[in-house]
């Protein structure tokens, strides 16, 4: 009975996925931004690691690591816009009607995109940084390790999304609560440089922020293996857990609200 | 009179690459690109004179918008020549700017989110004009096309009426000597159509402006232009006077009727466009038979359930006047 | 000239009345610019309080590349807010509405907007200024000097870029590289490029123009590199207007790659 109602969500994803897959050309556009990204910052990170390791990096170890948070955070479905619409238009109605959750229509949706871009970051990234290094600190586990959590982290990321695209219930404008979101990503995220550079203080208040289990916590599994997948996907996990819910149960009430007011 | 444009065997062909779709044909397309010629104008030639408002039509891909480019100075023509107002369009460019207005229907001149006397200023900055004569001017001009009452409002809280209205005033402020109008009664209810018919009307009488006039509304034709001249697939193919055109098609009305019984009328000037069981199109030809006349028939012979009244639309018009029909 | 600048005058006060409508958005705009721009800080400061050094820049070196870039960029794009917007522009036919005014049409399509954003930029790099070591009365004579070269470095070279799809029809994946590129090589120390990238850097990804020369010049005045940069300003200038111009003429053939209602 479940798995009956689970099927249509996993309808929604293959469809968007070969549609997504169609467009491969706007993806020449992001391979070249990322590209171009990898090439200036290889040039920083070499100099910065001409003396030695530095918290356990290494020039190539950080070269990767760059390259699997970036895979994340391009690949990443943007639709808080599309969602306000949906919500100011009074659109969602439609949705609310039908025999499905919403928030998990829209993260088949969003997981079917993500997918398809963040495979597609992996293997340009991969290709790219072997070709240029001739290293590649990845083996075959670490790399499916670092799969599952990087789905994780996207899941994560999604429910933030949901809570900005949702924000249009009580508020005219989202485009502050994504660009704030994104700045959080960027920083103790750890998007361009590893929590673990952070001065003490700064480290221990993003272990306790979700954030860095959205593009850290991925890109570490990438390269350390099942020690580091051990440590922090149950963190994941639970950050999944507490903000799915919260957010959640938040959009019920929200719904409410339309409900009672006609929308 | 004077002529203040004259075409003389304008012609212009693009080159456009033929492709087809696909992958692969994307490729030959890159490496052996396959050219073909469109001629959009064929030998054209006409001219205007000054103080009239002339009617330039034709169906959509006829040539038009390349021809008003070539006479505005925006292509230069494959050859033929064009003057207007003494220059060369494409080689003093600028020169007839300052002499000539345009109002493109679709295109606003117009800053969306600020009062039309913004738009003004701006204007008279663009076309350096003298602070006094403009001031001058802009009283005029609001005047005449009573713009008072919303010159401070943003021009997106303007009806479309309105809109137009200082399209067309905004045009004029640097008193240019030809206008060249295309579709400015798109969209208009028929009161706001007569109004801005009247304000151009009477700009042409007391001002001396001439008119070049871009249309599909027959009543913009009909109202406006003395003179007019069809242009299909790059060709001029009729240069008449709107009496003569008036005269020989737009006298011709559809009827579509929806028939008691089954009848089919047969009258001089009466062609049977269509005709489905009860269901009738009819063209009339009201030089030869009046409506009142093919109407009579019918009743007499039948009772009519439901009837729409139209006139040949401009498309039908022009491609009859194509086939030569 | 003059007209230019009147002209520029009028479209600055009109974007931003006309921006100034939506005042939240306004606000929004320019005070995000900002907040953009402090952030992209972060990234130096959590790296330099780690390494201290990086082949000679430190952390005030950082900021002085950070204010001369964001005052460049900003300049470019206030004063010439439609130059990442020439593509659409010439593809859409809003050009032609330009050739029939009597304003060259390059500088009037460049002026008639300006960018929010940029707004923010500008204040942000001024602010900036003052928390270098560099400060001082000279030097901010110096910076508006060689911002101004280094704002129209940037115009012009991607006038060139823009100007190509009169030639190739929609250059836009290919015309935004450049700006991403110039800026992503500029906000970074110049000393870590050498050899071939560093000789791309002075051509056809001018950052050294952009960023690099601006810095050096305010650190250690040196005529001859104001001079150079001066010269570097002009040709560029001078390469995008003859790009465009020729372009034009194209256009005006209307033997455009491009389809045309």
């Amino acid at each position: 009975m479940a798995m009956k109602s689970l099927k249509k969500y996993l309808t929604i994803f293959q469809i968007t996925f070969v549609n997504d897959l169609m467009y491969t050309r706007n993806f020449i556009g992001q391979f070249m931004f990322f590209g171009l990204f990898l090439f200036v910052y290889s040039f920083l990170w070499r100099a910065v690691f001409k003396d030695g390791q530095i918290e356990g990096f290494s020039f190539v170890k950080m070269m990767w690591y760059f390259m699997f948070t970036e895979s994340i955070m391009l690949a990443k479905f943007v639709f808080h816009r599309e969602m306000a619409q949906d919500i100011k238009t009074g659109d969602i109605a439609y949705h609310l009607n039908k025999p499905y959750s919403y928030m998990l229509f829209m993260y088949a949706k969003y997981m079917s995109s993500s997918l398809v871009r963040m495979f597609m970051n992996l293997l340009f990234g991969s290709v790219i940084l072997f070709v240029t290094l001739h290293e590649a600190p990845i083996t075959p586990v670490n790399l499916i390790l670092g799969v599952f959590s990087s789905i994780t982290g996207l899941t994560i990321n999604f429910t933030f999304y949901f809570l900005i695209g949702m924000s249009a219930f009580w508020f005219e404008e989202n485009t502050a609560f994504h660009f704030i979101y994104s700045k959080f990503l960027f920083t103790v995220g750890g998007l361009f440089i590893p929590i673990q550079f952070f001065p003490d203080w700064l480290k221990q208040l993003s272990d306790k922020l979700p954030f860095m289990y959205i593009l850290n916590a991925p890109a570490k599994v990438y390269i350390e293996g099942v020690d580091e997948f051990i440590r922090v996907f149950p963190l994941q996990l639970l950050h999944v857990c507490i903000w799915g819910g919260l957010i959640g149960m938040l959009f019920i009430v929200g719904t409410k609200k339309l409900a009672i007011n006609g929308g | 009179m004077e002529k203040v444009v004259e075409v003389s065997d304008l012609a212009k062909s693009f080159k456009t690459k033929v492709k087809k779709a696909g992958l692969k044909e994307s490729f030959k397309s890159l490496i052996h690109p396959v050219y073909k010629d469109v001629k959009a104008v064929q030998d054209i030639s006409f001219s205007v004179e000054k103080g009239e408002i002339l009617a330039f039509i034709g169906p959509n891909g006829a040539g038009k918008s390349t021809t008003i480019k070539m006479m505005t100075g925006i292509l230069y023509p494959s050859h033929g020549t064009v003057n207007v107002l003494g220059l060369i369009p494409w080689k003093s460019r600028k020169k007839l700017s300052y002499k000539i207005g345009s109002v493109f229907g679709q295109k606003s001149q117009m800053w969306f989110h600020l009062p039309p006397e913004d738009s003004f200023h701006l204007m008279a900055d663009i076309y350096e004009l003298d602070r006094i004569d403009y001031r001058n001017k802009l009283t005029e001009l609001v005047r005449r096309f009573q713009l008072e009452s919303f010159m401070h409002q943003p021009v997106r809280k303007l009806s479309l009426g309105q809109r137009i209205r200082c399209e067309i005033a905004v045009s004029l402020i640097h008193s240019p000597e030809i206008l060249f109008l295309d579709e400015p009664t798109i969209g208009l209810d028929v009161v706001v159509k007569n109004q801005i018919r009247d304000l151009i009307k009477d700009l042409n009488q007391r001002n001396q402006l001439t008119v070049f006039l871009t249309s599909h509304d027959v009543g913009d034709v009909e109202k406006l232009c003395r003179r007019v001249i069809v242009i299909d697939h790059g060709k001029l193919i009729l240069h008449s006077t709107v009496n003569e055109l008036k005269h020989a098609y737009l006298q011709t009305k559809i009827l579509s009727l929806k028939l008691e019984d089954v009848y089919t009328p047969k009258i001089q000037g009466v062609t049977i466009l269509k005709q489905k069981g009860t269901g009738l199109k009819l063209e009339v030809d009201t030089t030869q038979c009046s409506l009142q006349q093919i109407i009579d028939d019918i009743i007499k012979n039948t009772s009519i359930v439901d009837m729409m009244i139209s006139e040949t639309p401009m498309e039908e018009i022009i491609e009859t006047i194509y086939n030569g029909s | 000239m003059k007209k230019l600048l009147k002209l520029i005058w009028r479209y600055f006060k009109f974007n931003l009345s006309a921006q100034m409508e939506y005042r939240a958005n306004f606000l929004i705009q320019t005070v995000g610019m900002i907040i953009n721009d402090v952030f992209l800080l972060f990234f130096w400061w959590i790296l330099f309080g780690k390494v201290g050094v990086i082949n000679d820049y430190g952390m005030d070196d950082m900021l002085l590349v950070y204010a001369v870039v964001t005052i460049s960029f900003g300049i470019s794009q206030v004063f010439f807010g439609n130059l990442f917007n020439m593509t659409q522009i010439i593809i859409n036919g809003e050009l032609d509405s330009y050739l029939l005014l009597p304003q060259e049409p390059l500088s009037h399509l460049l002026v008639s907007r300006i960018s929010l954003g940029a707004l923010g930029d500008l204040v942000f790099g001024l602010a900036l200024f003052f928390f270098t070591s560099y400060a001082s009365v000279f030097n901010f004579f110096l910076l508006i000097i060689v911002s101004i070269l280094a704002s129209f470095v940037f115009t012009g070279f991607n006038i060139i870029f823009q100007s190509l799809t009169f030639y190739i029809g929609n250059a836009t994946s290919l015309a935004s590289v450049i700006p991403d590129s110039i800026l992503t090589f500029s906000l970074n120390p110049h000393t870590l490029f050498t050899g071939v990238v560093r000789i791309i850097l002075f051509t056809i990804i001018p950052s050294m123009y952009f960023s690099f020369m601006p810095v050096s010049i305010i650190k250690h005045f040196d005529g001859l590199s104001m001079l150079y940069l001066a010269g570097a300003a002009v040709l560029f200038m001078v390469v995008g207007v003859v790009v465009f111009k020729s372009g034009l003429k194209k256009y005006e053939s209307g033997n455009l790659i491009v389809k045309r209602m």
